[in-house]
């Protein structure tokens, strides 16, 4: 019985070095050799500025940017996490259908059209970076209002968001949906050469 | 169309599932019986050497007594240390952002969650614990749980196999092969990949910033791959961050998010083809599997169709709430029932937030005992128990003693068989009525309506069956909870390994039979029918009039349109 205790003392501690310190500090190594920036959470800059991560969404309420998912932790995942409400929660149908006026406000959604759900369901992370690209393009018209753009460039930023769109199975065309920050950074980019 | 891709999608994950589980099922056979390997020219010296530090005898044998009291001793002092790391972590080192001291019940509860390999969260990681507590405590217990779930399967084989007195293997000698040979290598390919994928693995402190329009945001970081990795593998599930994998930083892409859901069922899906090498009955260990991936199969069916087929309350728009758009309605449906067939309990997506059929699935997937592939060593250890009851069964209906590859299944076996079943079943009915009862346990509930009943029905069903995800409305974290789910995921774990080891211990000692005309055969599809319904039918007769009145009422009352 003492031999037993001594050996699972012994056995313990040992693993307890080998797989929280050896192996933990192999993958960093690992990590921080090969992909340092993706190790250390995908930051972005701008002007020399820590401006977020290009993981984590962001809130965006001006009506020149692109807007993510509703975030019910306003997107500060200080902790991450969702609503947890259940589909026969009227708290939930409640927050839906002032989300979907807000769309119909903005003009990002025609009246009795679709309604887009990844526009009026918050997302599990409460930091989702993505919205579809058929949520996105439903906000150009808007987006190009509040930048004064001409009719070319109104499709110039159509084609930004075509070029931002990334797709699981590239060649079935489903599920395809952008990254909210990244477009909207390369949207301020995009504005700048045309002051020029 | 995008039912097609759905299809598309799921067709390439089994093919992906079954190859990779074939090849490693191999593959730990050759480890747990010593034949050379592709590792053993690089690990076996590493093995040597570990042997020589711990004084372990390798060749030494264990009887089941022994066994037990040296796995149970190994995860008592686990536990042990894993609170004190917690109740002192403001004084331990790396902990950039200042976290204070885990509470004591709180701790407790992680604790035993993590060595139960259970992995219920009732904190969230990114504000409760530090690196030090992550990396040394939990990291390290998702590795030792896995293991110890491998060593009791490995016992339980040795004994259906062989027949020399009572030797059952040596305890230190199948964890450390285990760790060293399975659980490292593959943590660290599928770690490494994550951190190409975008997981981060950091030690700087959080990353504070100014975000485009100006808004204050604070990003979490830490060495989350590593521990990741392993929590998917290992059946473990518990999140480096609160979100667990719907966190973009856990879990990023649609690739990082297709091997993750992967690994979930890996192991425990080899582990049935390792245990048909190791026997010499491939055909028996073919059963088996298909029994588990067509009741896997059909749980995503279900599941799938319901999510797929929407809410009156939203007509025409697809159900999004609590799910990443990266993965979508498929890729979140096939994660709730791979983590709760599996004993993972990982999530990407909100299960709370899950059509209420979706989440019955998940409920009853957990209920069934964690044996539809389940819990690494866990879920086929699992099985056993109920293949056994079937072999009984059959036996009795035919009038003939039953056997299992030659042995001779008798009243000892069986009354350590149905203790094992019952345990876990009689504290998830009898924690959530208490749930459900007590002050204490209402106060906990976040959603009115059955979907409050389904939270602590929910609760219990994973911490006694070793799960973890949760309806995550319910708020957990308080002494009521913390302690009984506590009690909960040590009667789910321990309830059923200690009868194991003890059915192991009566099987190894007994002669076996040569097979004959008589013989009732465990490797055909009539075994395969008998097995399926035994299973479904412990797992309805208990279930059933709960799930009826949570799940199944309020899918109902959706159905008239009606909101809590």
């Amino acid at each position: 019985m003492k031999r037993t205790i001594l050996q699972s003392c012994k056995f313990l501690l040992l693993f307890t070095l080998v797989l929280g310190g050896v192996y933990t500090g192999l993958v960093y190594a690992a990590a921080n050799v090969f992909f340092p920036r993706k190790a250390q959470g995908s930051l972005v800059t701008s002007n020399q500025m820590l401006a977020g991560s290009e993981l984590i969404g962001q809130g965006f309420s001006l009506p020149q940017y692109f807007h993510g998912r509703p975030s019910v932790i306003t997107n500060n995942p200080m902790p991450s996490g969702g609503s947890n409400l259940g589909l026969t929660s009227l708290a939930l149908h409640d927050s839906v259908q002032a989300r979907e006026k807000s769309l119909v406000k903005n003009g990002d959604q025609v009246p009795g059209g679709a309604v887009p759900g990844d526009l009026v369901f918050s997302s599990g992370s409460g930091v989702d970076p993505h919205i579809t690209t058929a949520s996105a393009m439903l906000q150009v018209e808007r987006v190009a209002y509040a930048r004064h753009c001409s009719v070319e460039q109104k499709s110039a930023i159509q084609r930004l968001v075509e070029k931002n769109t990334e797709s699981n199975f590239p060649w079935l065309g489903t599920n395809t949906y952008v990254n909210v920050l990244v477009l909207n950074m390369n949207l301020d980019k995009l504005q700048e050469t045309w002051k020029k | 169309m995008i039912i097609i891709s759905d299809m598309l999608q799921f067709l390439l994950f089994l093919a992906a599932f079954i190859t990779l589980a074939y090849i490693l099922g191999k593959y730990f056979d050759s480890v747990f019986t010593g034949k050379e390997n592709i590792l053993s020219r690089i690990i076996g010296p590493i093995e040597k050497y570990t042997y020589k530090l711990l004084g372990v005898n390798s060749t030494k044998q264990m009887n089941w007594k022994e066994y037990t009291w040296a796995l149970l001793l190994l995860n008592g002092l686990g536990l042990v240390l894993l609170v004190a790391m917690q109740l002192l972590q403001n004084l331990l080192p790396a902990n950039p952002e200042k976290l204070p001291a885990v509470g004591f019940w709180l701790s407790l509860n992680t604790a035993i969650s993590f060595v139960t390999n259970t992995n219920w969260q009732a904190y969230a990681g990114e504000t409760t614990l530090s690196y030090f507590v992550q990396m040394f405590g939990l990291t390290v217990q998702n590795f030792l749980s896995a293991a110890t779930g491998i060593a009791v399967l490995l016992v339980l084989i040795r004994a259906i196999g062989t027949r020399k007195g009572e030797d059952l293997g040596n305890y230190w000698v199948d964890m450390t092969r285990a760790i060293l040979y399975i659980l490292i290598p593959l943590s660290i390919v599928m770690a490494v990949f994550l951190v190409s994928q975008g997981v981060v693995q950091s030690f700087s402190s959080y990353a504070h910033v100014t975000t485009i329009e100006g808004a204050k945001q604070v990003i979490p970081l830490g060495p989350a791959a590593s521990q990741v990795a392993i929590k998917q593998l290992g059946t473990n599930g518990g999140g480096y961050f609160n979100a667990n994998s719907a966190f973009p930083l856990e879990n990023p892409t649609y690739w990082s998010n297709f091997f993750q859901v992967l690994s979930i069922i890996l192991i425990p899906g080899a582990l049935v083809f390792m245990f048909g090498f190791m026997l010499n009955s491939k055909k028996h260990a073919r059963i088996v599997f298909g029994v588990m991936l067509f009741l896997f199969v059909a749980g995503v069916a279900v599941s799938y169709v319901s999510e797929m087929s929407g809410s009156p309350l939203y007509k025409g728009t697809v159900l999004m709430e609590g799910k990443e758009v990266r993965f979508g309605v498929f890729q979140s449906i096939l994660w709730s029932v791979a983590t709760t067939v599996a004993s993972n309990g990982s999530v990407n997506a909100m299960h709370s937030s899950l059509s209420p059929v979706s989440g019955l699935i998940c409920m009853l997937n957990m209920q069934l005992g964690e044996i539809i592939f389940g819990g690494v060593g866990s879920g086929l250890y699992g099985m056993f128990l109920f293949i056994l009851l079937t072999v009984f069964i059959a036996g009795l209906m035919i009038g003939r003693t039953p056997e299992y590859f030659g042995k001779k299944i008798e009243a000892a076996e069986m009354r350590w068989v149905m203790a094992a079943v019952l345990i876990p079943n009689l504290v998830v009915l009898l924690f959530s009525a208490a749930g459900l009862y007590l002050r204490d346990g209402l106060a906990g509930i976040a959603n009115p309506g059955p979907h409050g009943l389904s939270e602590v029905l929910y609760a219990f069903s994973s911490a006694a069956n070793n799960n973890g995800s949760a309806f995550a409305g319910l708020n957990a974290n308080t002494n009521f909870y913390n302690i009984l789910t506590g009690m909960a995921m040590l009667c789910g774990r321990f309830g059923v390994i200690v009868p194991v080891m003890a059915i192991s211990g009566s099987l190894v000692k007994k002669n076996i039979a040569p097979v004959t005309s008589g013989t009732f055969r465990t490797d055909t599809l009539l075994f395969a029918f008998l097995l399926t319904g035994v299973i479904l039918i412990v797992g309805a007769l208990t279930f059933f009039p709960v799930l009826a009145i949570g799940p199944g009422l309020e899918q109902l009352l959706m159905y008239l349109g009606k909101t809590f």
